[in-house]
């Protein structure tokens, strides 16, 4: 199966199910959870399903395409059930047939792994999904967004798709995974890595990334401040980012860290209080299309 | 009698939980049992990732019944004037569901209260153990609690079903959305299920045929080291067992198959450590290794399946190893590659701790550190030490630290032997995270000792002066951990230095920082600090309380010489005069603690012209002739015979204490009396605080 086709296996397999496809988002982000379709989405009292791709940024990781298991941007297909199905492990491995893994055939362990965001100041609890020792997918309850507690509570499924391929394909380096018939992995992105890699550690402006996320952070506040959650939501993004930039710049000390995460996480606060009291004010629409 | 057995379905527990919540669920069952009068034999609990048992062979079926005697409110507020009860007497006849009939009165002191006599209990068993049962599960306590639908309930993990039978009968515990019935769900592809449980007794049998459920977590432990033993012999080899992780891997499984993978032999140029860890912590896997001690080219992993086919699982385990140890090989040929002296430089950039500075600037602290402990015990290695001080943290920027970060210390010392450093300096750098709890050992060479506690003393002294000193549960830095350390090894080792000069030391090697706690505050607080964890460690070695207490008090400065008066002093409290010793030596504390500052600070400066009673006479002179010998046992540290002066002293004390009148009118008297009692317990004071041997 090609890296295409698995996702578009999980995009039939999901669609079928019911959720929203939704696209990738088009602001730098670390994870599909910081999409708005998830982050937004499972606040509140109305249901939701989706999936999607997102491509992850994730500076620190960069290998300068060296490593054939480490990238500084990966995908993930990112998948929300709210509320949780009751069967929710079963729905989750029925997904994997849909990518030719039959799990009967495969020691699937669910691991415990919590996960917690505290740019988000989001956390859940879960497993990470091993099949016959490889981690695939991360499985989560997700308990609270924003600090906002969440009623009722969302799963959030990530798989990782350069993980699975290269399981489905017996590939030992990602670079190698097929796209297609005619183009690798690392055809698209091997360059990508190198020159991302050489930015991120070596060309990005300090200065530059500094000011960038005070305006950011001003811009997003003033946004917030006048209701617009949407673009305040972009710019708590942004900030988020650019801080991942300066981090992997080594440019944040141990101190500082801990503020700068603290001053996201209000953005996201901020935005996610803003969430629920207009999905409140419209009378939660989503509650009553069935 | 009747047999119980309640099966409470779950999405996979974290192992780690598992031990204490099949402690957890005997204990609050044992209990609510208890309370509630109903008798039963032994009750067992059972754990799996997907479920927790309890089983109960034999149950009463009824609760016991018993007399109560109730008192109610005082017969004067609980009729009207008609005779009739009102609403506080009415009240409390439905309160207790009896009728006025039964209703009779009981004088106490406080006057006649209206009363009754009922009976309780003797319900079936049956009914109780619904309402039993949900207390439990909101009973049992997790690390962390999760919520996952819309009941809100909080457990550790979702619960999907639950089975509940008394004999044939189904008991409906309900909670979360859930009720118990006579269904339970089996091994996710070996025995799904559903399957139906007739009664009570059918449940073991039908989960492990039906279900391939290995319920006991001993009995998986046994089938993993036993097949896994065989499995390894056949290759020639044996497991290097890990038992934590052994417990852990048979509480990820509901049904364990242990599978032997192997590797290219090339990696086997790694360090023995890397290898297992590469293993061992990403893989939950074992080495294996042959009758040498040297690692074979095979890793044992636990299936939690009986796979149709074998070989696609073990191939994908070898797979997802492989990849793991192509990364090590990748950092391990990485690290060859950089020399100690880069290493240093890079430890500039590494921070230690908020304004504390660098990673390197606390190599240059311990140094210093070391230089002065080996002048202070003349151990001779000060060049060795040195210089394990300075290349003690280069691992820290090493890529195998990076991506292992449990081997630091561990690939310093590997890293130092191959770049050429001593055999001394590397062994230190490789035991100076030593001791890493309080059972594991510690650093075995001399110099690892004093790296350890060069290394430690200066993480405590940099937190205590930015005062993040630990409260309650919060100590994120370790610090008690780390104080215990330091007692062991000075304990074990018997360094003699004195932990005021080595805060002291500590404090001046930082040079000007930006502290909270000033160093006289540090120091006193930090030498607290210590006290506590000294108090511990005797107290876990078994010591009473009031000996620990009585030994510190006296002083804590210096730790060996705290062992050897603790020693002498618990030995002196096993003979039958330490008694009456300790009385008469209190009695002397007591006065001084009490009376003593009245005519001013007392010197022990007495005249003994100046005594005019014949025991006080004698009790100045028995000291004149003490003091000699003292001073010698005292230089010899013979606390046993010092202890043993004690006895020769005290007829002549309590002599004193039955013929003298120590608070006389006479001022200049009472003064030159009390001198002279303090100038006894200046001497005994350093052996123990009198004061805390409680009798």
């Amino acid at each position: 199966m090609h890296f295409q086709d698995v996702i578009m296996a999980l995009n039939r397999y999901w669609a079928d199910y019911g959720c929203v496809l939704h696209q990738p988002y088009d602001v730098e982000v670390g994870a599909g959870t910081f999409h708005p379709a998830t982050t937004l989405r499972v606040l509140g009292p109305e249901p939701w399903k989706t999936g999607y791709v997102q491509p992850s940024r994730r500076p620190t990781d960069g290998r300068y395409g060296e490593n054939p298991n480490r990238l500084r941007q990966h995908y993930q297909y990112q998948v929300i059930l709210k509320p949780v199905p009751d069967d929710a492990q079963e729905v989750y491995l029925r997904s994997l047939y849909a990518m030719g893994i039959d799990p009967s055939m495969h020691d699937i362990r669910f691991v415990e792994d919590d996960w917690e965001s505290p740019t988000l100041g989001a956390w859940g609890l879960g497993w990470e999904v091993w099949i016959d020792g490889m981690e695939i997918t991360q499985f989560t309850y997700f308990q609270q967004v924003g600090g906002i507690d969440l009623e009722p509570v969302s799963l959030e499924l990530t798989y990782g798709l350069e993980r699975i391929c290269m399981y489905l394909q017996n590939r030992e380096s990602v670079f190698d995974i097929s796209w297609n018939d005619f183009c690798t992995y690392g055809e698209i992105h091997h360059e990508t890595e190198y020159e991302y890699s050489k930015y991120n550690f070596e060309y990005s402006s300090t200065r530059m990334l500094f000011q960038f996320f005070d305006e950011c952070e001003r811009e997003s506040t003033m946004l917030c401040d006048n209701g617009l959650l949407w673009p305040a939501y972009d710019y708590c993004l942004k900030c988020s980012h650019l801080f991942n930039l300066l981090e992997a710049r080594g440019a944040i000390s141990i101190t500082e860290r801990t503020s700068y995460i603290a001053r996201v996480r209000h953005l996201a606060s901020n935005v996610a209080g803003l969430f629920v009291r207009q999905r409140e004010e419209k009378g939660h629409p989503l509650l009553h299309t069935g | 009698m009747a047999q119980f057995v309640w099966e409470i379905g779950i999405e996979e527990m974290p192992a780690r939980f598992l031990p204490d919540l099949m402690g957890q669920l005997a204990d609050l069952f044992s209990r609510s049992l208890r309370e509630r009068g109903v008798g039963c034999g032994d009750l067992s609990t059972y754990a799996t990732p997907r479920r927790l048992v309890v089983w109960i062979g034999e149950l009463d079926s009824r609760q016991q019944e018993r007399e109560e005697f109730i008192t109610g409110p005082p017969v004067r507020i609980a009729y009207e004037e008609t005779g009739e009860l009102n609403r506080a007497g009415q009240g409390f006849v439905a309160s207790q569901g009896v009728s006025p009939e039964d209703l009779f009165v009981t004088r106490t002191d406080k006057g006649e209260y209206l009363a009754v006599q009922v009976r309780r209990g003797g319900e079936r068993t049956i009914d109780l153990l619904p309402g039993l049962g949900s207390e439990i599960l909101s009973g049992l306590s997790f690390p962390k609690k999760m919520r996952w639908e819309s009941t809100g309930f909080l457990f550790g993990r979702p619960i999907r079903w639950m089975a509940a039978l008394l004999d044939g009968e189904v008991v409906p515990v309900q909670e979360a959305s859930l009720t118990a019935d006579r269904y339970t769900w089996g091994h996710r592809v070996l025995g799904p299920g559903p399957f139906r449980i007739p009664e009570a007794k059918d449940y073991f049998r039908i989960i492990r045929e039906q279900g391939a459920v290995v319920l006991d977590r001993g009995e998986r432990t046994e089938l993993v080291k036993g097949q896994g033993e065989a499995l390894a012999r056949d290759k020639g080899g044996a497991v290097v067992w890990e038992e934590e992780l052994l417990q852990e891997v048979v509480d990820v499984v509901e049904y364990p198959k242990p599978v032997l993978g192997g590797f290219d032999r090339k990696y086997l140029d790694l360090p023995r450590q890397v290898l297992l860890t590469s293993m061992e912590s990403h893989q939950k896997s074992f080495g294996i290794e042959d009758g040498e001690g040297n690692l074979l080219p095979y890793f044992l992993c636990t299936l939690n399946l009986e796979p149709k086919d074998l070989d696609l699982v073990r191939n994908g385990w070898e797979r997802v190893l492989k990849a793991r140890l192509e990364d090590a090989n990748f950092f391990w040929s990485a690290d060859s590659q950089a020399s100690l002296e880069q290493w240093r430089e890079e430890l500039r950039k590494v921070v230690f701790m908020g304004p504390l500075g660098s990673m390197w600037d606390k190599s240059e602290r311990l140094q210093e550190m070391g230089r002065y402990l080996d002048l202070f015990l003349d151990t001779g290695i000060s060049r060795e030490l040195e210089r394990a001080a300075a290349i003690c943290k280069t691992d820290l920027v090493s890529e195998v630290v990076g991506e292992f970060d449990n081997l630091q210390g561990v690939m310093g010392g590997i890293y130092a032997r191959r770049k050429g450093e001593t055999e001394t300096a590397a062994r230190a750098v490789e035991e100076h995270y030593q001791p890493s709890g309080p059972e594991t050992p510690i650093p075995e060479s001399t110099a690892g000792a004093l790296l350890s506690v060069a290394d430690k003393m200066d993480n405590l002294v940099g937190c205590f002066s930015l005062n993040m000193v630990p409260t309650g549960a919060q100590d994120p830095y370790a610090l008690r951990r780390q104080a215990l350390g330091i007692v062991r090894i000075v304990l074990e080792k018997g360094l003699r230095l004195s932990l005021p000069n080595m805060i002291d030391k500590a404090r001046e090697s930082y040079g000007e920082i930006e502290a909270k706690l000033s160093p006289e505050d540090c120091r006193a607080a930090l030498l607290d600090f210590f006290q506590q964890r000294v108090r511990a460690h005797y107290l876990g070695l078994g010591f009473s309380t009031r000996i620990v207490e009585a030994s510190i008090q006296a002083g804590a400065e210096d730790l060996v010489l705290l062992d050897k008066r603790l020693r002498a002093l618990d030995r002196f409290s096993r003979e039958t005069d330490f008694e009456p010793a300790v009385l008469t030596f209190k009695r002397v504390d007591n006065i001084i603690r009490k009376q003593g500052g009245q005519d001013g600070p007392l010197d022990g400066e007495y005249d003994a012209q100046n005594l005019p009673e014949p025991q006080e006479k004698e009790l100045a002179r028995s000291i004149e002739e003490l003091i000699p010998r003292w001073r010698d046992l005292w230089k010899e540290e013979d606390f046993d015979s010092l202890l043993a002066q004690l006895r020769e002293l005290r007829p002549v004390v309590d002599s004193f204490f039955d013929h003298v009148m120590v608070m006389t009118q006479d001022s200049g008297l009472r003064r030159n009396r009390l001198n002279l009692l303090w100038s006894l317990l200046s001497m005994l004071s350093g052996l123990a605080a009198f004061s805390e041997l409680q009798i």
